[in-house]
């Protein structure tokens, strides 16, 4: 076989981890389906789960008629974008987390062993059909949203709204790469993962406004999930701006999943390289 | 699990314990049901104390998931001054309060006793000469003390450094409110314990508990409180086992309810669930077996 260069090589290794991935996965959802009844039940218990943040949106909106300036429609708009892309991420990536657990039993050296990454052969190794179920609420809302926020569903409209939930999407997903990577430092430390995940959604599913100063920074620079969700549907609903985002942050915020991601693979392969098993 | 416990012989004190020496045990005799109760109990509280690394990780995703709720509720409290019987002051504190409590209730979901079912270690347990759902009761206590102190007063203190929060004014109220999370927490072990036991049944309780959660985080007011939720669903709420959770010990805290009232609810709730739980105890283990070992 012909030497690879280096861009060659390192594509085809992308390619051979998502085949490996799939082919996971693939087995994984064929031994889900076996027990039908019991993956209609979690099926429906994950419809479900997303719903208490629904509840608290509803609870709210019962008192008041805005949130940091945005009303229940928009808010719901909001709530839908950020979710479906915690959603998609938590689908594909989130058992990522599962770094800890492994390297803690002392099966990670396993896949270390293998010729395939260890990130493509976790996510699919664990891969659950089920979680599919978490896009119903949110896809829900977001047409919801749409319909009662008077949301004219133009060219533009739905870029912003693509971008904003692709963009959400990968963010998350480098979130949970990046946070997973505390097990090779860490591996007690796992739930500190869930304060930038789930805290980072539940975070983004009201307006930036609603937070103050310091909060805000890190929204939109640290864990910058305002920047994919919050000016991208901001530009959407046409909420006041009172945070004077200019025009171009809609279109580029969601962009910012980018450098996120590279930071991911990034400190993911220096947490690998630096990782030495307890050998079991 | 914490097995370090004195063997104890005789059946829930019908006899006379023994008076020789046994390992471990100066005072020379076996404990009985209490003494061994109390011993599960702090082997499960001094378990709990290893876990240094992860009990400060769980602090700091209470105390993150706190300002983000907190900062919500202020947005409210921008709109108006008063919902219910909670100005600024107290929705923060709630919401304070509430994180610190999450872990105490097992909030997050509890599957011990149903992984020991699907592997079937639960026949030690339930060939222990102690009663299974006190067993049990004694291990979730302990483990609820530790988190109590360890997860309750960091993220309120944090909380405090940013956020105007409010603290009893009459000391009584600290004592209404410890007895009334203790009960609660109580109530809390029975419910886990009954979801717990649908393993007998149901073998992968999963799901059971993913919906258990679901349920319990908002009937309890953890999500929101329960102080927004109107109507027949806010009613529903405030009936169930979950309002002595986290609604009526944190109002209790706020001296907007008084302490007896939020007792009665959780006692009677405890009451009612410990009966549902020995019922199912003896469904389940009427015809048991067990695979593998």
């Amino acid at each position: 076989m012909a030497e690879a260069g280096p861009i060659t090589g390192a594509l085809g290794a992308v390619r051979r981890d998502l085949r490996v991935a799939a082919l996971l996965a693939r087995a994984r959802v064929r031994s889900e389906l076996q027990y039908r009844t019991s993956f209609g039940i979690f099926l429906f218990a994950q419809v479900v789960a997303t719903g208490a943040d629904l509840v608290a949106i509803t609870a709210l909106f019962s008192k008041v008629d805005a949130l940091g300036g945005w009303t229940r429609p928009q808010v719901v708009l909001l709530y839908g974008v950020t979710v479906i892309g915690f959603a998609l991420a938590d689908l594909t990536v989130s058992s990522v987390d599962l770094v800890a657990d492994w390297v803690r039993a002392g099966r990670y050296d396993r896949l270390l062993l293998r010729p395939a990454g260890p990130l493509a052969q976790l996510v699919g190794h664990e891969f659950q059909l089920r979680r599919v179920g978490r896009l119903v609420l949110p896809a829900a809302a977001l047409a919801l949203g749409v319909a009662a926020a008077d949301v004219r569903l133009d060219a533009r409209v739905v870029a912003l709204l693509t971008l904003a939930v692709v963009g959400s999407a990968l963010l998350f997903a480098a979130l949970f790469v990046l946070t997973a990577c505390l097990a090779f430092w860490s591996p007690d430390a796992e739930e500190v993962a869930s304060a930038f995940t789930y805290g980072g959604q539940l975070a983004s599913q009201y307006s930036a406004t609603v937070y103050d100063t310091w909060v805000r920074r890190w929204l939109f620079s640290l864990v910058p999930v305002a920047l994919a969700s919050y000016a991208p549907v901001r530009a959407v609903v046409g909420a006041p701006n009172p945070l004077d985002l200019p025009a171009w942050v809609a279109w580029v915020g969601p962009f910012v999943a980018v450098p996120a991601s590279g930071v991911a693979a990034l400190v993911w392969r220096r947490g690998n390289r630096r990782y030495a098993s307890t050998g079991s | 699990m914490p097995f370090a416990v004195e063997r104890a012989t005789g059946t829930g004190g019908a006899r006379t314990p023994e008076s020789r020496p046994v390992d471990g045990h100066p005072s020379g005799s076996v404990p009985g049901p209490v003494g061994t109760y109390l011993a599960a109990a702090r082997s499960s509280f001094r378990r709990q104390t290893t876990y240094r690394v992860a009990t400060g990780a769980g602090v700091f995703t209470n105390t993150v998931f706190g300002f983000v709720l907190a900062s919500v509720l202020r947005a409210v409290y921008a709109e108006r001054d008063l919902v219910g019987d909670l100005d600024v002051v107290r929705a923060l504190t709630f919401t304070f309060v509430a994180q610190g409590l999450l872990t105490v209730m097992g909030a997050f979901g509890w599957r011990e006793v149903a992984e020991r079912v699907a592997t079937g270690d639960i026949a030690v347990d339930l060939y222990r000469p102690v009663s299974f759902s006190s067993w049990w009761a004694a291990v979730w206590l302990g483990r609820a003390a530790f988190a109590v102190v360890a997860r309750g007063v960091p993220p309120f203190l944090v909380g405090a450094l940013v956020f105007p929060l409010r603290l009893p004014e009459r000391p009584a109220t600290w004592v209404w409110f410890l007895a009334a999370v203790g009960v609660g927490t109580l109530v809390a072990s029975r419910f886990w314990l009954l979801v717990n036991l649908a393993a007998f049944w149901l073998l992968d309780v999963r799901g059971l508990v993913n919906l258990a959660v679901l349920v319990l985080t908002v009937a309890s007011g953890f999500v929101v409180p329960l102080t927004f939720i109107d109507g027949w669903a806010g009613a529903l709420c405030r009936w169930s086992p979950f309002a002595s959770l986290a609604q009526f010990p944190v109002e209790v805290f706020l001296e907007l309810r008084p302490g007896w009232r939020a007792l009665l609810h959780a006692l009677a709730w405890l009451g009612a669930l410990e009966a549902a739980v020995r019922l199912t105890l003896h469904r389940a283990t009427r015809k048991l077996v067990v695979q593998g070992g």
